[in-house]
């Protein structure tokens, strides 16, 4: 198998793309991620906070222009459980569709929210340390 | 509720690192409140319906991870908010400095938003017994010297002193809030 071949069977794995059109009706996904069977041909603003949220956002993207990125976002929807990154763009070849990508970093994400969590909880005592307020600190 | 209107308002909350923005909204969400704290990784979603003047209003609720300076959110993240509660830690002087400025940015960013200041975690500036008692808490908040000190050293005066942790005006402060923004979207 060619690395371009391996690249793109490791990275399918992780990723599900959805196309909806400007009303938010789903026209097709890859189901990957996530079994949206039932869901083509329904409204996906209806079916998702998140999209019906970020409707006048979309609005602003142009053909051939760099999608908008959410990275880390935390998703418990669709039979999903993690931190996802999304990416919406028009569909390069019909600008009336969305392609929404989803990649699943929740391994990658699990560890960093520990690990950052620790490094805030540290900068929270710093600071308590350095203000005199050092009764804060484990309350 | 059938006859109502049926309308929806994207709010964010915004602030530095651990200043309560998660267990503001699992508060209000949830009813729930967790003493373990774990960072926001970048973005969460949650959705609440409240009745407002006979209108059902879906709230979906925007916790985005902490940052200090507001000017770090992509300008797409806060596009279409009606309303924005900036929250600010009152034991860490560092969570409030340029508020402001921060707050004149945030409405420059997003034109007409309602942006409420939440002064969170007030129980820290309380002993148990204080909060176990019956007494306002708001009351023994104002006879407490040092929160009283540390509320003249914010740059802007907070809308809600809050408490994730006891549910102090939490519920007060969404609903306000919502109702400020049918107020406005009347009023526009």
């Amino acid at each position: 198998m060619k690395p371009n071949e391996l690249k793109h069977r490791l990275l399918n794995d992780l990723s599900q793309v959805v196309l909806f059109n400007k009303s938010g009706i789903i026209l097709d996904s890859c189901h990957t991620l996530a079994d949206l069977k039932s869901l083509i041909g329904k409204n996906a603003f209806e079916n998702f906070p998140f999209l019906i949220s970020a409707r006048e956002s979309l609005e602003l993207l142009e053909p051939d222009m760099p999608g908008q990125t959410y990275v880390g976002v935390e998703m418990n929807e669709w039979g999903l459980d993690g931190y996802f990154d999304f990416e919406l763009r028009l569909h390069p070849f019909h600008p009336d569709e969305y392609v929404w990508l989803i990649v699943d970093q929740t391994q990658i994400y699990r560890y960093f929210k520990e690990i950052q969590s620790e490094r805030n909880k540290l900068r929270m005592e710093m600071e308590y340390l350095l203000t005199g307020k050092l009764d804060r600190l484990g309350k | 509720m059938d006859s109502t209107k049926w309308i929806s308002k994207k709010v964010a909350l915004l602030g530095s690192h651990a200043v309560g923005k998660t267990s503001l909204i699992s508060r209000f969400v949830y009813q729930k409140f967790s003493d373990k704290y774990l960072t926001t990784i970048g973005l969460k979603v949650d959705k609440k319906t409240v009745e407002i003047n006979g209108h059902r209003v879906d709230l979906v609720i925007w916790d985005i991870a902490g940052r200090d300076n507001t000017s770090e959110v992509p300008y797409y993240y806060l596009r279409g908010c009606s309303g924005i509660i900036y929250v600010i830690d009152t034991t860490r002087d560092s969570t409030f400095e340029k508020l402001d400025l921060k707050i004149k940015e945030l409405q420059e960013m997003v034109p007409g938003v309602e942006v409420v200041i939440a002064a969170n975690k007030a129980d820290l500036f309380l002993s148990e017994e204080e909060l176990d008692s019956e007494k306002d808490t708001v009351e023994l908040l104002m006879q407490n010297a040092e929160f009283v000190k540390t509320l003249g050293g914010i740059p802007l005066k907070p809308h809600y002193i809050t408490s994730a942790k006891t549910g102090l005006n939490v519920e007060n402060m969404f609903l306000g809030l919502a109702n400020s923004m049918l107020s406005s979207e009347k009023e526009g």
